[in-house]
């Protein structure tokens, strides 16, 4: 099967592993190259270059100086820990049933793990849900790739987001520098999320934000006397929708350019994943603009220049 | 305030009907899991509490909506003292006999015609609506006067002002009005044996050596108009006795008009009938028109001999051939003197009768018949008379009910509740501006 699954037929299969199968497979479909690249911050030294090397490690400054080609080499180019922290809370389960945020955060980290597994690297699980932490180290293998599927599968979104205890924990449970992808909609503790965020990326871990966002929160569809409940507090709010619409519209983006401006200040990789998209459609932006930017270490150069 | 259809007030029934809208329709608040309420502004309103008064507002517009309308079906009357006045009074027609009875004096001193025309007017004036027909055979006017009435809503009546001479009216006048339209019968008494007789006096003062002495006697009566009648000296001795009996059968009257009968023979006789006028005047009208309907002067015309005329003018009482018995050839200029031309000889029944009939129009004479003394009696008038029976309200009814106004009422509460139930829901004092549908 090689076409990207639509959002609510990725979320209506039950099998999280078949779901994650369906949406990396459709990943590669369209791809020459692995989508997440392996590298790691530390480089080691040139060589000359050979044919049949990929070029994405061509040194072009040291050609334009030299004249020669050159490929750079790292310590462990093939070797990456990724750790997948996921926010359980219960504002993910929005909306009620499978098109919920948190069915689209699953897959979307199902089809990660699967792909990191698949490339020989390594991935870890931090989850919060009703305020307790589920961990799973960083492994590879399938086994552990069922282990986190059924992890996965089990969890149930509750409770709230703590940003200090589920980012801070997952990168610091990685034993060295790794991949640090956060899937949540960040809707709590918004300066304590970036602050975290801030903080890991500081540490030299390459740091992502998927912010899951469904349709109804952007566009705010209701209309007449409506009673909010808040899912995290349960707290109760009777408006008139239609005569807040415009001001909810207004502050609810403002939070997601926050989100998206905190993230590039920092250089944390920033994508929001619209819950009726495909999510294999929005992990290949995610991974193609992730591609595109600068290695870590170069960007880690950059800033100390 | 009164009410023309008072079985409406049942729809007020029907203003409980917004009421249990009201309660039974009204929409809650459906619940709505949210992520989190951070992003709804903190000072926005709980719409359910700010819209209650708003909906109680709504809710006793619409009921006054349907109370105006129930109201207005219910036929409202506005009380006013013109309206009550002209509620409970009749709609009339007032025949005023003017026959030449009524020119008899009252005991008041005024004559009974006169009296008649002031109680008509007073009549008229408590009415809710009046016709006054002057008429001098009012038996033989019911049947119009019934007919004015009978399409008029309300009380109806017929109201007859005469002193009931004997043959004044009858069953078969009375036959003409239909029993829902009311008959009064009210007389007008004259005094005295005939018309011109009492009423004016005069006083003889005689002075003596004891004092001064006055006494007071009846008015001579005056000659009665009698015209001027030329004829041949031939026939002299005829026309003293025509002028003798036309002396006896006229009255005097005031307003003497000048009239001169022109016999054949009489001098100047074509000097006489040349150079008339035919002036637009009342007097000769009416008296063209008396002369014309004499039945007198018909009557002994019809057994004249034919007599050859040869005159232009307006013929007068044509025999059984046709020819006339005078012409009326004109007014002469100088002295407004009406000329008639007779084409008999003065000294025939026929001229004589001329003469008599001629100064009877002219004076305004009574004929015999209108002198009766006998009158109908009380008793007989009574039986006649009936009341009026209200008709039933029509077509009108509706243009006596003030209900459009209240119709009105609901159209511009009706306007209000639509204004109010489709304006923008405000927040803060401001209007609220139709959401943005674009995404975040």
């Amino acid at each position: 099967m090689s076409e990207l699954l639509p959002a609510d037929a990725v979320s209506a299969i039950d099998d999280l592993e078949l779901a994650a199968r369906l949406v990396v497979e459709g990943l590669r479909a369209g791809s020459h190259r692995s989508p997440l690249h392996g590298f790691s911050s530390e480089f080691q030294q040139h060589r000359a270059y050979r044919a049949g090397d990929d070029l994405k490690y061509l040194d072009w400054k040291l050609l334009a100086r030299t004249d020669r080609l050159y490929t750079r080499q790292f310590r462990e180019t093939t070797s990456m820990s990724v750790m997948l922290v996921l926010d359980g809370s219960a504002s993910m389960d929005f909306p009620e049933g499978a098109a919920s945020k948190w069915a689209y955060a699953r897959v979307l980290a199902a089809a990660l793990a699967h792909l990191v597994v698949s490339q020989g690297d390594t991935v870890g699980l931090m989850a919060m849900t009703a305020g307790r932490l589920t961990y799973l180290p960083a492994r590879g293998g399938r086994p552990h790739l069922r282990s986190l599927f059924a992890t996965l599968e089990r969890l149930v979104p509750a409770g709230t987001w703590s940003p200090a205890r589920g980012i801070a924990r997952g990168a610091e449970l990685l034993k060295r520098r790794g991949v640090v992808i956060v899937i949540s909609d960040f809707q709590d503790d918004e300066a304590g999320t970036q602050r975290e965020l801030r903080r890991v990326a500081r540490h030299g871990h390459d740091v992502s934000m998927l912010q899951v966002a469904a349709p109804s929160e952007l566009s705010f569809p209701y209309r007449g006397d409506v009673d909010f409940e808040d899912l995290e507090t349960g707290a109760h709010r009777v408006l008139d929708a239609g005569a807040v619409a415009d001001a909810y519209r207004t502050a609810f983006a403002g939070f997601l350019a926050r989100s998206r401006e905190g993230a590039l200040r920092d250089h944390v990789d920033y994508a929001l994943m619209r819950t009726e998209v495909a999510p294999g459609i929005a992990l290949r932006e995610f991974l193609i603009r992730r591609g595109a930017r600068p290695m870590a270490h170069q960007r880690g150069a950059r800033d100390a220049r | 305030m009164t009410w023309l259809n008072p079985l409406a007030f049942v729809g007020l029934l029907a203003t409980a009907i917004p009421v249990l809208v009201h309660l039974f329709g009204r929409r809650r608040a459906r619940r709505q899991p949210f992520p989190s309420l951070r992003w709804f502004p903190p000072s926005h309103p709980n719409p359910a509490a700010a819209r209650r008064p708003a909906d109680l507002l709504l809710l006793a517009l619409r009921c006054a909506i349907v109370a105006a309308a129930v109201l207005a079906l219910a036929g409202p009357r506005w009380a006013s003292p013109g309206r009550a006045a002209g509620d409970a009074s009749p709609q009339r027609v007032i025949l005023v006999d003017t026959s030449a009875s009524l020119r008899r004096l009252t005991s008041r001193g005024s004559p009974a015609v006169d009296e008649a025309r002031a109680a008509a007017t007073a009549l008229a004036d408590s009415s809710r609506g009046a016709l006054i027909v002057e008429t001098a055979r009012p038996g033989g006017d019911l049947s119009g006067a019934a007919a004015w009435l009978a399409p008029r809503p309300g009380p109806r009546e017929v109201v007859v002002l005469s002193d009931f001479q004997l043959g004044a009216l009858e069953d078969g006048d009375l036959a003409s009005v239909p029993d829902e339209i009311g008959i009064r019968l009210r007389r007008i008494e004259g005094v005295g044996q005939g018309p011109g007789a009492a009423g004016a006096s005069t006083a003889t003062v005689t002075a003596s050596p004891d004092g001064t002495e006055a006494t007071w006697g009846p008015r001579p009566v005056e000659a009665p108009l009698l015209p001027r009648v030329l004829a041949g000296e031939a026939d002299r001795v005829a026309v003293e006795a025509a002028l003798a009996a036309a002396r006896n059968s006229a009255a005097p009257e005031p307003g003497r008009r000048r009239v001169a009968v022109v016999f054949p023979g009489a001098p100047d006789r074509d000097a006489m009938l040349s150079g008339l006028e035919w002036p637009d005047s009342a007097w000769l009208g009416s008296l063209l028109v008396a002369l014309s309907r004499d039945a007198v002067l018909r009557s002994i015309a019809s057994g004249a001999m034919a007599g050859t005329c040869g005159l232009a003018g307006v013929p007068m009482a044509p025999d059984e051939s046709g020819a006339p018995v005078a012409m009326v050839a004109g007014v002469r200029p100088s002295t407004g003197e009406l000329v008639i031309a007779s084409c008999v000889a003065v000294g025939t029944l026929a001229g004589a009768a001329l003469v008599a009939r001629v100064a009877a129009a002219a004076t305004g004479a009574t004929r015999p018949t209108e002198l009766e003394p006998a009158v109908l009696p009380d008793e007989l008038l009574r039986r006649w008379e009936r009341p009026g029976a209200a008709r039933r309200a029509g077509p009108d009814a509706a243009a006596a009910s003030d209900g459009r106004w209240l119709w009105l009422v609901a159209l511009l509460l009706l306007g209000v509740e639509q204004w109010w139930r489709d304006r923008p829901v405000r927040e803060g004092g401001r209007p609220v501006e139709e959401p943005d549908a674009r995404a975040a």
